[in-house]
């Protein structure tokens, strides 16, 4: 792991990260074991689970975990084995119903406790009702409409989103339709990726004739304090003047989105594995990043439109339209951003030991974004 | 509304000068008709003829004349 490199120039700030903490298969490891085991994990919505005893398969931490309704509306997260002989339990992405291995035919409860045992000759049931022989589960909570998992979390979910789990919550319960779910591997490793995500100096030369031609110039991120180890932020977009009336309407339309209004692009980094983020309230991008290997990551992209009141069929018929479009914008950006982030990791794989990069007054927030990575590394490290 | 109030609506609506419009064009040719235009144009046949235009005829129209046959016949239905 690097440690923070002397600094010559006095407006400059240390790049607190070196190449090998992004292509090192160690550091990886490490990660799993400090950051990725303790820390809470976006994971999907209530509404992937919407009947009863519904469930989905997602992958944390090199781990797959199913997440389920049990009775009533709670939920529980069960690793993907039958602790019988070691066979995944599910192998759909999602489904509904009991859990049962088709190995032996076992079912476990809502506790993940044996519930039936065929095959016992004579063995009595209670025998196989053991901890031991139980469904290992994490821990599962909700924000909202949100659901987060975590195998060993440090402290309670709302205390790890802190103040900004009042505005997650609000936010979640106006999605309103999915209008694309997508996703792909990015030859990349996860910090790369977050950090691209949390600077924009990058907009003029990565995304000249979308994000750059957006946002007011110069470009200010107004960070909010007090979220760490998350980093949220805005930024505020060029004023639109000589609106032609259509466009002001559909303005006027996205306007009363239940979700409340933010100026410009509003983002947040949920360390360490997803981010969400919408430009003028008009398109929500919830995504999830898990690490492969230290240069490739899984990313997993939901687009949503938020809930919005009163709507008349031709103000529908106008989103029909208006909606493919920013749509498209947004992929466009997510690519330029892939491309960006691979390219990067070329030239880390690259990078001599002991170049030590540097982050420009810009970049302020990923070096907070490395400070907490090590905070979080030497706390894994010491526990 | 009759085709000359129908095209003198479409120049307002595309920023064009009065009388810009006759009927004849096709949409192809008329570089005001884009992306937002024809949002716009859903938006003033509902303003003007109460009727949600249906989007699969939209966007099979080529020129002006089948804007207002799609308007026309629609209300007429």
């Amino acid at each position: 792991m690097a440690d923070t490199r002397p600094n010559n120039a006095s407006t400059l700030a240390a790049n607190r990260l070196g190449p090998g903490d992004y292509t090192d298969p160690a550091i990886l490891a490490a990660e799993r074991a400090h950051i990725f085991r303790r820390h809470w994990h976006f994971v999907g919505l209530d509404r992937d689970l919407a009947e009863p005893e519904s469930w989905f398969l997602t992958k944390v931490a090199g781990t797959e975990i199913i997440i389920q309704r049990v009775a009533g509306d709670g939920l529980r997260a069960f690793v993907n084995v039958c602790p019988h002989r070691y066979n995944a339990l599910v192998n759909a992405p999602n489904g509904r119903g009991r859990l049962r291995c088709g190995y032996h035919l076992w079912s476990f409860d809502d506790n993940g406790l044996a519930a039936q045992v065929p095959l016992r000759a004579g063995v009595a049931l209670e025998a196989c009702q053991t901890a031991a022989l139980s469904l290992r589960r994490w821990s599962v909570e909700r924000c909202g409409a949100l659901i987060f998992v975590a195998e060993q979390p440090e402290r309670p979910l709302a205390a790890f989103l802190g103040p900004l789990g009042a505005e997650l919550a609000t936010l979640s319960r106006g999605l309103g339709t999915e209008v694309l779910r997508f996703s792909q591997d990015i030859a990349a490793n996860w910090k790369v990726i977050l950090q691209n995500t949390v600077e924009f100096d990058h907009a003029f030369g990565v995304h000249p004739e979308t994000f750059a031609a957006m946002v007011e110039r110069p470009l200010h991120l107004v960070p909010h304090d007090a979220v760490a180890p998350h980093i949220a932020y805005h930024t505020r977009m060029k004023p639109r003047d000589g609106l032609k009336p259509i466009e002001r309407r559909i303005e006027d339309i996205f306007a009363r989105s239940v979700i409340p209004q933010a100026e410009g692009y509003t983002h947040a980094t949920l360390f360490p594995s997803a981010t969400i983020g919408t430009t003028a309230n008009r398109i929500f991008a919830l995504i999830r990043y898990q690490p492969l290997a230290p240069d490739r990551t899984h990313a997993e992209y939901r687009l949503f439109i938020s809930q919005i009141t009163g709507l008349t069929a031709v103000e529908q018929a106008i989103l029909d339209r208006v909606v493919p479009v920013d749509v498209a914008f947004t992929q466009r950006l997510l690519e330029e951003d892939r491309q960006i982030c691979e390219s990067v990791q070329r030239g880390l794989s690259n990078a001599p030991a002991d170049l030590a990069g540097i982050l420009m007054p810009g970049e302020s927030l990923v070096g907070r974004f490395q400070q907490y990575w090590l905070d979080a590394m030497r706390a894994g490290a010491l526990t | 509304m009759t085709p000359t109030e129908f095209y003198a609506a479409l120049d307002e609506m595309l920023e064009l000068d009065p009388g810009t419009i006759t009927g004849n064009e096709r949409l192809e040719d008329v570089e005001a008709w884009d992306s937002l235009a024809v949002i716009s144009f859903i938006a003033l046949v509902d303003e003007k003829f109460d009727i949600l235009v249906e989007t699969e005829k939209l966007a099979a129209a080529e020129s002006v004349g089948d804007l207002y046959a799609l308007a026309t016949r629609q209300k007429a239905a």
